[in-house]
């Protein structure tokens, strides 16, 4: 125990861990404001919001499933070829040979349905409960994108193990692009890198899929996040109640950014 | 959390102990702070535990659902052999599903963007940010606009024989209607009667969404023909 | 959030089990336990095995891309002490080929990469090519050997021969196997009667049992359209008409000739080749009931000059006289009469269908009969069934299996297919055979060896093309003439029915083979085929057996070892003879010993002895399939049996 409280109490540690242990509020305070992870929470949050029932952590089931894709997926490109066949072998041997393969892959496959789902029910969430009052609408917009953008994820990610599933999934999907007026060859010629689904087309969804598209979402994510904090939390429960006048409460109806406002609205003091 | 350090919102002058809370407040936002606020917590632990937690259940439930079931894997992809039917992934099967009924300029690229831009232009549009019943003020004139509006609007979807399209106009339109019929303060009626618009609408399009959906997951075989998934099995 | 820390404990702790169950899995999978399993094995051994090293094992071929992990289970492949062990660990049989530079998939089929048992067997999922079953492991050799006759594949050989026996090219396309179109069928009209034809077309093994013809379940009313636009043809493909038979032959054939054609047809050893009776060759068809078949004519006719009316097949021109040839002719034609045939009807003249050449074409066509005979002014030949060049790696998809209910797999297909070949659709035209389970099974292997890949060139082995110079001039004419090559070989071509006589100069006297030719006597008493009499004139006689002694030799049998008929030599080639080596046991020596072998006697009179000795040192030199051991002679020894059986007649007579 003296020895931990040694190690603790020493320089190195100090350096690292700046906080201490959150014994009281403030350092409490300090765990979520000084951490680089935590420091999109503001350090007091509104009991309503943290409620199960009020959002059924959908946004955050949708942000931890991100997370995970995005770990399992790092493991998968590590025993992943673009190209024919060897695709379809790397399944193979992420089935037979690879330790934990067949979890990782599994994982990654679940996860990513998951995401599709419990990005969708957000949404709906959001709707239902009005939470995309002013200011919160283009936030709703980035919403709908993102919805989006995790779509195209799992379609593009559909095609990677080139098995018949894959092949035959994607090129119905590709092949409803061509019916678009004008640009629809076009289209479908840009993103498969040809007229057929083959191994351009494969390349090409494994790049969307690995690197474009990921970072879109993600710094899709992080505005979303940011808007959501900016705008003084979780709507959610609230909004619902609140008239019109009370969505005063983040600065009138008129746009908060222009009166100047240093707002972390459960900052303010109540009492 | 032991019983040391019971947590608790505390409030104190000394800035080292409590936190400082302060708002620059400037000018006609004064108001706000008025208000009665919500019972607040601190974010670490309540919110952080919480967090944690989540993920936690969330991946022991991942991983026992990738130990029950493997993910899909079919022999090599073969351009020259097309599987009957070839389907999308599931989340594309409703718009498959339209293919069916309508030209793929239309299930392919008209309707998805239809359905984007009114995703995105909900917040636009105060009519998405009232709650009240849509059955408020004129009963009389608005289930005539009601109808004048939806049986039009269906028109399109008989024609073109979207049998599942149509069915989920027709039953939201009659549960919208309903109540107007009956006597008030029946359970769950009555929060029909409560609904607003935007929210019937929305549930009609989870409604077409699901069903399109599900009828293009379970219910099509070769040929996209018409299934019975408890007699043919399931073509997925 | 006291209750919250206390789930927030609990979860924590599922979690970290929950993470924890893959590795575990991870450490207890299928091949990890059967590494383990095989090192307590081996340690209750008496020998001494060296332990695995547990690890995932591959066999890497880039050429043939092949990664294989089937090793990983199946460790005791080389260890020839667990040829009794239990599998996987069990021993491999002897195996032609390092698994190193092969892998296993190449022979064994399934998947390679896998490594549990349901799924490297291939038997689940979308895996096209499960494990082969051991009957049909030969397919495999024939993926690289295309050989024509495949050293240790004998079903695989069988089954070639088969196909091309019954000619299966004729309607199905077949890499390397030449169509056959025979027997022609022009002139069949001048040949059978409608009645017999009827008959033959429902049903051909109903008239003849050994028939390679199958049955093409033709109705009644088909059979009928096809015979009547069968018969429609009567003019042969060399020549017109027949020539008319003499008048002796044209009525009630007199005793005296009967008699004499019967010795003849003896003499003759027609059923050498022919089946009469249950009794007979299988070269040739079946001839027991050919009176009922063919009319007199055609056989006084076909007897005199085979192949004008039947041009390309195998059957010897007899030298007969015309006085012989006539009886033979009234032996064949009173003796084989099919007694169960139905009674003939022509009481009433049959009146055929006004459109029956139209219609018959039509089911000649169907049918695809083109396939299997020639018939003048009709395309033959058409591939109508599908194509069977890729059979191992056609995908399954591509198998219809239609009606049939049996288990979706290749090998279960081929044989179905095989055995019952219009069961699988309502409308399929392919006709019935009668093959036996072992013949179903050879032909299954066979089939299964076609692949449109070929493998890769350092894995290949072609037939060797060494030149086989057509046999020209006199000697050739009466090659073809006594169709020598039937049973015979000479310089790689012909059958394998009787010797090879490539070499025969350096191996036979000169006289001996004169007198063979005037009257051929049975040298091994246990072939069904013999030699047959073929009545030559002594002009081919000189000719043929000219030929053979001074162009048929093989120079490096010419070195005579010395032969000093010494009584010592003797003495111990005697020893050798009956007590080292037994020979007695095979070849019949002084009225003793055994029927496999020819016998011994008189050998100097029949063969040279640089022959007899070299044959002596090695046996399988120049017929590597026979019986005969070999004993890996010394010199002295080998000299000292030639001595011996070279002296022996000395005591003989």
């Amino acid at each position: 125990m003296k020895l931990i409280n040694k190690i603790t109490a020493g320089r190195i540690w100090r350096s690292i861990f700046r906080t201490g242990l959150p014994s009281t509020n403030y350092r409490r305070s300090l765990v979520i404001l000084n951490n680089f992870f935590l420091h999109l929470h503001p350090a007091k949050v509104k009991k309503s919001s943290i409620k199960f029932t009020t959002t059924f952590y959908l946004g955050g089931l949708s942000f931890a499933l991100f997370l995970i894709l995005t770990v399992t997926g790092i493991f998968l490109m590590f025993y992943y070829h673009p190209a024919v066949p060897l695709a379809y072998r790397d399944m193979k041997d992420l089935e037979f040979v690879v330790s934990n393969g067949k979890l990782l892959r599994n994982l990654h496959r679940w996860s990513a349905h998951a995401m599709v789902v419990t990005a969708s029910l957000h949404m709906l969430r959001v709707f239902f409960t009005r939470a995309f009052h002013p200011p919160r609408e283009f936030n709703w917009v980035i919403g709908v994108f993102l919805l989006l953008i995790t779509l195209l994820l799992s379609y593009t990610g559909y095609l990677l193990p080139w098995d018949q599933l894959a092949y035959w999934g994607v090129s119905v999907g590709t092949n409803m692009i061509k019916a678009m007026p004008v640009v629809g060859d076009k289209i479908r010629f840009l993103l498969l890198g040809g007229n057929i689904t083959g191994e351009n087309a494969l390349l090409r969804f494994y790049v969307l899929h690995c690197v474009i598209l990921p970072l879109v979402l993600s710094v899709l994510v992080g505005v979303h996040f940011w808007r959501i904090r900016k705008d003084g939390g979780l709507q959610a429960e609230s909004a619902g109640r609140l008239s019109e006048k009370t969505d005063l409460i983040l600065g009138e109806k008129t746009n908060p950014r222009k009166d100047e406002s240093l707002v972390h609205s459960n900052s303010i003091r109540s009492k | 959390m032991n019983d040391d350090h019971p947590v608790k919102v505390e409030f104190g002058d000394d800035a080292q102990v409590t936190q400082t809370r302060v708002a620059y407040v400037k000018g006609d936002t004064s108001i706000a702070v008025e208000r009665e606020r919500d019972e607040e917590v601190m974010t670490f632990p309540h919110l952080i535990v919480r967090e944690v937690l989540l993920f936690e259940i969330l991946l022991i439930a991942l991983v026992l659902c990738s130990f029950l079931f493997d993910a899909p894997l079919e022999s090599i992809a073969n351009p020259e052999h097309s599987p009957n039917p070839a389907k999308a992934p599931w989340y594309f099967l409703g718009l498959q599903e339209l293919l069916h009924y309508f030209p793929p300029v239309v299930a392919g690229v008209v309707l998805p963007t239809l359905v984007v831009v009114a995703l995105v232009v909900i917040p636009y549009f105060r009519i998405n940010l009232a709650r009240e019943s849509f059955w408020t003020g004129d009963v009389r004139k608005k289930f005539t606009i009601l109808s004048a509006v939806v049986l039009p609007m269906n028109i399109p979807f008989v024609v073109s024989g979207a049998v599942p399209i149509y069915s989920c106009s027709a039953i939201i339109y009659s549960l919208m209607v309903l109540p107007v019929f009956l006597p008030r303060g029946r359970g769950i009626l009555e929060r029909f009667r409560q609904c607003a618009l935007a929210d019937w609408i929305m549930i009609w399009f989870i409604l077409v969404g699901t069903v399109l959906t599900v009828i293009g997951v379970f219910f099509r075989g070769p040929e996209w023909r018409w299934i019975w998934p408890w007699i043919d099995g399931i073509y997925y | 959030m006291r209750d919250l820390s206390k789930y927030f404990g609990i979860v924590s702790v599922i979690f970290l089990i929950v993470m924890a169950i893959s590795p575990f899995k991870e450490y207890y999978r299928q091949w990890r336990q059967y590494q383990r399993e095989y090192n307590k094995h081996i340690e209750d051994l008496p020998q001494r095995i060296s332990p695995v090293e547990e690890g995932l094992k591959q066999i890497w071929v880039p050429e043939l891309d092949v990664i294989d992990h089937c090793t990983s289970c199946h460790l005791g492949l080389n260890e020839p002490a667990l040829a009794d062990a239990p599998q996987p660990f069990t021993a491999h049989p002897p195996m032609y080929h390092q698994p190193e530079r092969f892998g296993c998939t190449p022979c064994h089929q399934g998947q390679g990469v896998a490594t549990n048992v349901e799924d490297s067997f291939g038997f689940t999922g979308d895996w096209d090519e499960p494990v082969l079953s051991a009957p049909l492991i030969e397919s495999s050799c024939g993926t690289c050997h295309g050989e024509e006759r495949v050293r240790h594949a004998p079903v695989l050989n069988k089954g070639k021969e088969l196909i091309e026996k019954y000619n299966c090219a004729g309607c199905h396309e077949i890499k390397g196997v030449e169509k056959e179109f025979t027997p022609r069928l022009d002139g069949v009209g001048s040949k059978v009667s409608r009645d017999w034809l009827v008959r033959w077309l429902e049903n051909p093994r109903g008239v003849s049992a050994t028939t390679r013809m199958p049955n093409f379940h033709l109705s009644n009313r088909d059979a009928g359209l096809l015979a009547d636009f069968l018969l429609s043809f009567t003019e042969f493909p060399t020549r017109e008409k027949l020539e008319p038979l003499p008048g002796v032959l044209q009525d009630e054939i007199p005793d005296s000739l009967y008699e004499r054609g019967e010795t003849l047809f003896r003499q003759a050893r027609c059923i050498s080749c022919h089946l009469v009776q249950g009794k007979g060759g299988s070269v040739a068809p079946e001839i027991g009931t050919v009176a009922s078949k063919a009319s007199r004519q055609w056989i006084y006719n076909f007897l005199q000059e085979p192949r004008s009316l039947q041009p390309g097949i195998p059957m010897s021109r007899y030298a007969f006289s015309s006085g012989e040839l006539q009886a033979v002719t009234a032996y064949i034609a009173t003796e084989f009469i099919d007694w169960d045939a139905p009674e003939e009807a022509d009481t009433v003249a049959h009146s055929p269908d006004p459109n029956f050449y139209e219609k018959g074409l039509k089911l000649f066509q169907e049918y695809n009969c083109g396939g299997c005979h020639a018939l003048a002014g009709v395309t033959t030949g058409e591939e109508l069934g599908p194509s069977l060049v890729n059979l191992r790696k056609k995908p399954m998809y591509q198998l219809e299996f239609g009606l049939k209910d049996i288990p979706h797999t290749r090998e279960r297909y081929v044989i179905e297919k095989i055995k019952d070949p219009r069961g699988f659709l309502s409308n399929a035209l392919m006709p019935s055979y009668q093959f036996s389970d072992q013949q179903r099974l050879a032909i299954a292997t066979a089939l299964l060896s076609f692949q449109q890949q070929p493998t890769p060139a350092p894995y290949r082995v072609e037939q060797a093309n060494t030149p086989k110079p057509v046999l020209a001039g006199e000697f050739g004419q009466l090659v073809e003439k006594y169709q020598c090559l039937t049973c015979h070989q000479i310089n790689g071509r012909g059958g394998e029915i009787a010797p090879d006589l490539s070499r025969s100069g350096s191996q036979l006297n000169h006289e001996w083979i004169k007198e063979y030719f005037r009257l051929p006597y049975t040298l091994r008493p246990i072939l069904t085929e013999r030699m047959p009499n073929f009545f030559m004139p002594e002009k081919d006689i000189e000719l043929l057996s000219q030929y053979i002694s001074l162009v048929l030799r093989d120079d490096s049998l010419e070195t005579e070892p010395r032969l000093q008929s010494t009584a010592a030599d003797v003495e111990l080639g005697r020893k050798l003879y009956f007590n080292n080596y037994g020979c007695q046991a095979c070849h019949q020596l002084g009225g003793k010993g055994g029927y496999v072998g020819p016998p011994l006697d008189n050998l100097d009179q029949r063969l040279q002895p640089g022959w007899v000795y070299q044959r002596l040192k090695n046996p399988h030199r120049y017929q590597p399939g026979i019986l005969e051991p070999t004993f890996n002679l010394t010199d002295e020894e080998a000299r000292a049996l030639t001595t011996f059986l070279f002296a022996e007649r000395g005591n003989q007579r």
